[in-house]
């Protein structure tokens, strides 16, 4: 070996006691270098999560709470039991009764305004009575028989009772019989809201 | 050395995932005080007929507010971002004293459901928050801070929809508010009247359904009078059983409102039992427009107490 490195054209003696410390040497530096490279990735990986984490962070937070607002200083679940913020709704109000009444009133009323002449020319007090005809005496021409004091209808009107609609009907302010629209407003009642 | 190597991880990995959560804590959290101005930021102030206001340089007086319909409020005071309100501002003034509810009924009548409310603490005092109302090509935000004896002062953030950056910078101004001479109360709901009212006006709606369901499906005049009478009794037992109930300073006035409204069902109710009684048919039309007015009147006077912050069904 000695005589091989002799016959080298740069014969530079070296000596393995020299070259040892040297690799030694340089195997710690890289190795240094490496923990140093380490080092710095790690950081940099940590400030990576930190910003990613952070700004998934920030993008739920207005979902859950909107930012820049104030605090509710009590939750409204916390005040207690719900009030009703309105009344159910009911089924209307309905006079079955009442609804019959008027239809028949509103047909004497027709018949009385048919009966021209003599019919029209009773008296307000009798005309009530004109008002309790029934259905079939109007197709009878016969306008006589209200003030024969005809027997109430038989749909279940109490006698004394139904005189004052079907008054208050013919005797409007604007001297006309009830009307159409008037019947029908009156017969039920929608109060359900 | 490779050993060292395999180790790395295992101390960076809980490492990352420690920073992670770091991250994700602080951002969620991250501007929970916003009512706090900025360090070094100058503050104005502006003072109405009883408020202070502190805003910064950015945002300056105007004179003319915008118009939004049902919301007239006198005194006014009106900032906005560089003196132009046409886009965004801060309207404040006084509503209506004796109202009773925080929001004036023309306003709430503009108002498609019951408007979300809450009641938020600034920094001298507590305020109704009606947050996010959409209309009139705008957002606002509106603030009612009720006074004993006064007026209600009202703080009205508007913006242009989609725009929240000025809602916030109103919201900072509207959390520095001061009443000058006025003295405010708690606004928080009570739970305990909250229960009781609850059940009161529960027990009533069931009774209620139940008579209205007999008088619709009742044949005889007379059977509808005396349901009806029935019910007008109900209304005023409600009424007395209200009345007995001690109620917070904050609903106070909405419970008179609604004691009032259930003294007028049961005149109303009454009035269709005396109809039905005397078979007036012209009466009816008359009843019947009155039983459903004071039944509309009831439920407006039950929806004061959700403006008042209150859970409703």
């Amino acid at each position: 070996m000695f005589e091989s490195r002799r016959n080298r054209p740069d014969s530079v003696p070296v000596v393995n006691t020299f070259r040892i410390p040297t690799a030694s040497m340089d195997v710690d530096t890289r190795s240094a270098g490496r923990y140093v490279r380490s080092g710095v990735i790690s950081m940099l990986l940590c400030a990576l999560v930190f910003a990613c984490c952070f700004a998934i962070g920030r993008a739920e937070r207005p979902a859950a709470a909107p930012a820049e607002r104030l605090p509710p200083s009590l939750p409204s679940v916390s005040a207690g039991t719900a009030i009703p913020v309105a009344l159910s709704g009911a089924p209307p109000i309905r006079v079955i009764q009442v609804k019959a009444r008027t239809t028949v009133t509103q047909t004497a009323s027709q018949s009385v305004l048919r009966a021209t002449p003599i019919a029209s020319s009773l008296p307000a007090s009798l005309a009530p009575a004109a008002a309790a005809i029934p259905a079939p005496a109007v197709k009878a021409p016969i306008v006589k028989t209200p003030v024969r004091s005809t027997p109430e209808s038989s749909n279940g009107s109490t006698g004394g009772t139904s005189t004052p609609p079907a008054a208050k009907g013919v005797s409007s302010p604007n001297g006309k019989p009830a009307t159409k629209s008037e019947t029908s407003s009156s017969t039920s009642f929608d109060s359900s809201g | 050395m490779d050993g060292s190597r395999r180790s790395l991880p295992r101390v960076v990995i809980p490492v990352l995932v420690v920073v992670a959560i770091i991250g994700y804590l602080v951002g969620i959290h991250r501007s929970s005080a916003p009512s706090a101005p900025a360090v070094g930021e100058v503050l104005h102030v502006a003072s109405g007929a009883s408020v202070l206001l502190e805003y910064p340089s950015s945002w300056q007086s105007a004179t003319t507010p915008p118009a939004f319909p049902g919301l007239t409020v006198a005194d006014p005071l009106l900032l906005a971002p560089g003196g132009r309100p046409a886009e965004a501002g801060l309207l404040s003034g006084q509503f209506p004293a004796g109202a009773p509810s925080p929001l004036p009924a023309s306003f709430v009548g503009l108002v498609h459901g019951v408007p979300d409310v809450e009641v938020v603490s600034l920094a001298h005092l507590q305020a109704y928050r009606f947050s996010r109302l959409s209309g009139y090509q705008r957002t606002l935000d509106v603030y009612v801070i009720p006074t004993v004896g006064g007026n209600p002062t009202a703080l009205v953030c508007y913006a242009p929809s989609g725009s929240s950056s000025y809602l916030a910078q109103c919201e900072r101004i509207v959390a520095s508010v001061t009443l000058v001479g006025q003295s405010t109360y708690n606004l928080s709901p009570s739970a305990a009247y909250a229960g009781q009212l609850g059940a009161l006006i529960s027990a009533l709606n069931k009774e209620r359904l139940t008579l209205r369901r007999q008088i619709r499906s009742s044949t005889a005049a007379h059977d509808l009078s005396g349901l009806a009478t029935t019910l007008a009794d109900r209304f005023a037992s409600a009424a007395t059983s209200l009345t007995a109930l001690e109620p917070p300073q904050a609903a106070s006035a909405a419970q008179a409102a609604l004691a009032t409204a259930l003294t007028e069902a049961h005149s109303a109710y009454t009035a269709l039992a005396s109809a039905a009684a005397a078979e007036a048919s012209a009466g009816y039309s008359t009843t019947e427009t009155q039983v459903s007015a004071a039944e509309s009147a009831v439920n407006s006077a039950l929806e004061n107490f959700a403006l008042l912050g209150y859970n409703h069904t």
